[in-house]
């Protein structure tokens, strides 16, 4: 296979693992609200029974995921294009800003850049915004338990609960789509003139010396200091004891059983 | 077919566990060393679970044989109305000062875990200017689900291990699930309701989104990293940088899949891999030499 194959086969491949892992997490997540929510009904939520019942029913899909898992890796012994290393245009932009004068301020591109700096940080708040109410619209659905008590069957609740789902997760998807792009080619932008304008405003490249040595020599004897007497204080009060008494002692609370 | 053998060959030689892999592991075997609790469904009540292990691993797993510092210190500091916890402060500082964030990166078994589930080949989440700010959520966590919480509660009375109880996907995997597999412990299912089936959702989202994006509970979520990444730049062991070698290339920040502006800082875990790419070798690993060797390129280069 050619290496433009190679690399072809691999995108639709990790695209579909990632479509199944998705959907997979999906089902597990379906499965445990149906244990919980049809149990509520009943006055037996979980037993051991009822979780290998709901659980064998995605057995097919999950024995699916795995060998596809499997297949993909073996697959990928023999057909692994080689990576190289890309450096985004953040972190070249990080690096031409800290070769340059303060002088750069004034320059009218720098005003422009300042705009595109604005705009993105605009942007960023505006999806963050916007994820977040889809977060929580998703949320209160799932937490309504209403919506998993009618009496329709499985693939019922679950179709009704994509549907109201689904139009959140597409907005919050396009949008991060739309804000990538953006940030892409304003990042790009940037770089560029950044990139023209260097030469005129090249300041001081002298490396500071950031780290005081002994400074961080105090510190570290500081804290060694403060741990050791702070351990043997809590050993002697007896704190040590508390931690072993809880630890010894199955915490249900702590994981979760209730 | 000879090709395909040698293509067979070249992958286990590239692929051949690492150092850090094997530290890893080791770790993860040593945290949970009691096997007889897996078979006999019961936790371990030894002394050595006073101790404090440095890395996330559930108190209550069948196979623990320390104790959990994030599940300590939420003890802890829910009696803190009786007592300062003194103890749990110290225990941390020293693992902090000692090995900083080296301790996500060499010694936690979530992280291996994460770690593992990123080599599915599935489609990546790369890092990016949002990620970064994502990576500021677990010091909000840290705050209010490991501080503010149980301190809050503690004070009326009222111990809550809120991070355990509510986010830690640990208590489920290695405590919870743990037990609940095997046949001894049916009579726990009973005791099953809202909590469990909110922490199995937290969990399967986790797992998925570790398949999706590098190390996403350690970067996002985990209160632990958090603590140990306030040491990391004056803890013993580590990554250091020197600046008077770099060039500024860039490579070290590609080669990185965690969300760190430069080599060493908070976000970093010292895993070491920027060290190979790096063109100038101004990348090595700090510590006493009692405990580790500088990197071997330096030396190298300092005897030439």
């Amino acid at each position: 296979m050619s290496f433009i194959k190679t690399k072809k086969f691999n995108l639709i491949y990790s695209i579909y693992l990632m479509v199944f892992t998705v959907i997979i997490g999906f089902l597990f997540i379906i499965q445990i609200s149906q244990i919980y929510y049809n149990g509520l009904e009943n006055e037996i939520i979980y037993s051991r029974d009822i979780v290998n019942q709901y659980l064998s029913q995605i057995i097919i899909p999950i024995i699916l995921y795995i060998i596809s898992i499997i297949i993909g890796f073996i697959v990928s012994i023999f057909y692994n294009p080689k990576k190289g290393f890309t450096t985004s245009y953040e972190y070249k932009i990080k690096q031409i800003n800290s070769l340059v004068s303060q002088d750069i301020i004034n320059d009218e591109s720098y005003i422009y850049i300042n705009k595109e700096k604005r705009n993105r940080f605009i942007f960023k708040i505006v999806v963050i915004s916007i994820n977040s109410i889809c977060a929580l619209i998703c949320l209160l659905y799932l937490f309504n338990i209403n919506n998993f008590l009618s009496e329709g069957n499985l693939i019922e609740q679950a179709i009704n609960m994509i549907k109201f789902m689904l139009p959140c997760i597409l907005i919050s998807i396009i949008s991060l789509i739309i804000t990538s792009v953006y940030y892409y080619f304003s990042m790009k932008n940037e770089y560029n003139i950044l990139k023209k304008i260097l030469p005129l405003y090249r300041g001081n490249n002298e490396k500071k010396q950031t780290k005081n040595g002994k400074v961080i020599l105090i510190t570290r004897i500081a804290i060694l200091t403060v741990s050791i007497c702070f351990i043997i204080i809590g050993i002697c009060s007896g704190q040590m004891g508390e931690v072993l008494s809880k630890a010894a002692k199955l915490c249900t609370e702590c994981i979760g059983l209730g | 077919m000879k090709e395909w053998l040698i293509s067979l060959k070249t992958w286990f030689i590239c692929h051949k566990p690492t150092k850090r892999r094997l530290i890893q592991v080791y770790a993860a075997l040593l945290y949970n060393a009691n096997i007889k609790g897996f078979i006999t469904g019961n936790i371990y009540k030894g002394d050595t679970k006073g101790l404090c292990v440095p890395g996330l691993n559930c108190y209550s797993c069948p196979g623990a044989v320390g104790a959990c510092p994030l599940g300590a210190l939420q003890d802890s500091l829910s009696h803190s109305g009786k007592s300062i916890p003194y103890y749990m402060i110290g225990i941390l500082l020293l693992y902090g000062l000692c090995l900083g964030r080296t301790i996500c990166g060499f010694l936690c078994p979530v992280g291996l875990m994460q770690e593992l589930l990123y080599k599915i080949k599935s489609f990546k989440i790369k890092k990016g200017s949002f990620t970064r700010l994502l990576s500021y959520m677990k010091y909000v966590i840290l705050f209010v689900f490991v501080f503010a919480l149980p301190i809050i509660y503690g004070l009326q009375g009222l111990p809550l291990p809120s991070f355990c109880k509510y986010i830690c996907p640990a208590g489920t995997l290695e405590g919870a699930i743990g037990l609940l597999v095997n046949p001894n412990n049916d009579s726990y299912y009973e005791m099953l309701g809202p909590l469990f089936t909110w922490k199995v959702c937290v969990l399967i989202f986790i797992i998925v989104m570790s398949i999706l994006c590098f190390r996403f509970f350690c970067r996002f979520i985990c209160p632990l990293g958090a603590i140990y990444s306030f040491f990391n730049k004056i803890s013993f062991l580590g990554i250091k940088l020197n600046e008077d070698k770099c060039i500024s290339c860039g490579k070290c920040i590609s080669k990185c899949k965690m969300d760190i502006k430069k080599v060493g800082d908070h976000e970093c875990i010292n895993c070491g891999e920027c060290i190979s790419v790096c063109p100038t070798n101004a990348i090595t690993f700090k510590g006493p030499h009692i405990f580790l060797h500088s990197n071997q390129i330096e030396k190298n280069e300092e005897n030439s």
